[in-house]
């Protein structure tokens, strides 16, 4: 299909011209605007360094930059992998038995309630300085909307689809595997696309309370030197990263969703 | 006592009833919390095997209620039903119903020939090679052919329609209820499906409930028509359709044709009753 005539592909670049070039441009404009501003008024550097010193200090430091980041978004989203499944799994089982749903779902808001920030340092100290407590905190981060979505999805077919299937005797694991899994499926996206950012936070603030590599390292260090020009280079690398995660996701989604009108996020 | 259905000489079993499918003192109160809604009130009526029998009546009258409890769907609340002498449940066991909803209740993510294909994988029907034969000849004979891989939002409403009467007759049932299937379509559209309802029950004989708000299309496909009257629903009439079969799209222009319809009319539509 990649056989399409000139005129169409210079049509779809076009297309994607237009698409892209205000947001590109808007963003050009605001880094030359705050370029201008901390020359213009002098702002010394430890308050707020100039894009292009920024830019340097990534090029300068990128094995540092790269090495740590990588270890952070590994953590990450083998976090939003297990978060994810654990997720999924459990919306699954709650769709089979009420029951154990009315005993779990309590558990479930529990660990959505516990704030991050305090149970971060605990896992640390249960887990060590490695990658363990960063995958725990990624995956309980993404577990809950993950969880309440899926099992919305799971239970969104159509009266008339579950009147069938009741008519032709489908058992219960059927209606999960012809219908309720590709139902959950939008659902699920739309959680992924929120809750992949949620991962890369959550394995972050594990780094804060200790951590023996990562972007969180690297802030908190840079933190204490006042070294703001790492640490902005740490949040633009950090956020190229998720940007990139999140793009995963939605080709992942696009993939997934095969049939027409199946996304419900447009 | 002996039903004309019956062919076999030898055994003289007293059937439990007399009809294939028996509705007797049938009532439905629907009751959440407070409120509560009588929807049928002693509805009784029995056909025999494999008749097209049309269930006609203003909105809300309990036509979807009652084709429910045919089904198993719903249970009553007090009266009695059996389909071969048994219950919807029990008939259901090995023979399931067909069912054709109003918005045909196609899986988005499936094609036209997996959808049609579901109920003999659900079943387990023999092998997959043997249901996806079946699935094709029936999206022939809904007249689907090329559109096997096309996804339900794909297609036009009446071919959904098709599609999901496909589903319906592919496993061969019995009994198959129709919930107005073709209320979604438009006039021109409608008068097509029931000219190809008309062709598939006459290719393949099952015991048919039909439930429409057009009364030519109850009379033209008809052996029976029961006329529902609302609040509570009840009985008002079964009129019989004596219209020889095979019958075809252009029984419409005859002077019988219009007798019966002015008849149905009459009884709903006129000023003669409360
Ligand atoms: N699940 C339910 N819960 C409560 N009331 C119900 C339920 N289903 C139907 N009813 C009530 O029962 C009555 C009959 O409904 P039903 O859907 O059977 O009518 P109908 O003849 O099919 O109407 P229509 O022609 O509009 O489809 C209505 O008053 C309706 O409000
Ligand atoms: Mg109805």
């Amino acid at each position: 299909m990649r056989e399409r005539p000139e005129t169409g592909s210079g049509h779809r670049i076009r297309a994607a011209l237009l698409a892209y070039l205000p947001p590109l441009l808007l963003f050009l404009l605001v880094g030359a605007f705050w370029e201008w501003i901390v020359h213009a008024r002098n702002i010394p550097r430890f308050l707020l360094p100039a894009p292009s010193v920024i830019a340097l200090r990534i090029v300068t430091d990128w094995q540092n930059l790269l090495s740590n980041a990588g270890a952070t978004l590994l953590a990450a989203s083998s976090g939003f992998l297990i978060g994810t499944a654990a997720a999924v799994i459990s919306g699954i089982v709650f769709v089979y038995s009420r029951t154990v749903e009315r005993a779990f779902f309590p558990w479930a808001i529990i660990v959505k309630t516990v704030p991050i920030l305090a149970i971060a340092p605990l896992l640390t100290i249960w887990l060590g300085f490695g990658i363990a407590p960063k995958i725990a905190v990624a995956a309980i981060a993404c577990f809950f909307p993950t969880l309440v979505n899926v099992t919305r999805g799971l239970r969104s077919l159509e009266r008339s689809v579950i009147d069938f299937m009741t008519i032709i005797h489908a058992s219960k694991a059927d209606v999960i595997r012809h219908a309720r899994l590709y139902a959950a499926l939008p659902y699920l996206f739309s959680a992924m696309k929120i809750t992949v950012g949620m991962s890369v936070i959550g394995a972050i603030v594990a780094e804060f309370t200790g951590a023996n590599q990562g972007i969180g390292t690297i802030i908190v260090n840079a933190g204490y030197r006042q070294d703001a020009v790492m640490l902005f280079s740490a949040i633009i690398v950090t956020s190229m990263a998720t940007i990139a995660l999140f793009y995963i996701v939605v080709l992942v989604e696009r993939r997934a969703l095969f049939w027409p009108g199946a996304d419900i996020d447009q | 006592m002996v039903d004309a259905g019956h062919s076999s000489g030898v055994t003289l079993t007293v059937p439990k009833s007399r009809h294939f499918v028996e509705v007797s003192g049938v009532s439905k109160i629907f009751a959440d919390g407070e409120s509560s809604t009588e929807a049928l009130r002693d509805i009784s009526f029995s056909f025999p095997r494999n008749r097209f029998v049309s269930l006609v009546g203003h909105s809300g009258c309990g036509k979807s209620t009652l084709l429910r409890i045919i089904a198993g769907l719903e249970q009553v609340t007090a009266g009695s039903l059996s389909v071969d002498g048994m219950t919807p449940d029990e008939f259901s066991h090995d023979r399931p119903f067909g069912f054709v909803f109003q918005d045909a209740g196609l899986l988005p993510w499936k094609t036209t020939l997996e959808n049609i294909r579901l109920p003999l994988d659900v079943m387990r029907f023999e092998t997959p090679l043997v249901r996806e034969e079946r699935a094709r000849s029936y999206l022939r004979l809904a007249r689907l052919d090329g559109f096997e891989n096309r996804y339900p939002s794909q297609l036009s409403g009446g071919m959904r329609q098709r599609a999901s009467i496909a589903r319906s007759l592919c496993y061969r049932p019995e009994v198959l209820l129709m919930d107005e299937p073709f209320g979604a379509l438009d006039d021109f559209t409608r008068r097509e499906m029931s000219d190809e309802l008309l062709r598939i029950y006459a290719e393949q004989q099952c015991s048919v409930f039909f439930v429409t708000h057009s009364l030519p299309e109850a009379v033209l496909l008809s052996d029976h028509v029961v006329v529902l009257k609302p609040r509570p629903g009840r009985v008002e009439a079964i009129i019989d359709i004596d219209l020889p079969r095979p019958r075809s799209a252009n029984v419409r222009s005859s002077s019988e044709f219009r007798r019966y319809l002015d008849q149905l009319e009459e009884m709903i539509f006129g000023d003669g009753h409360a």
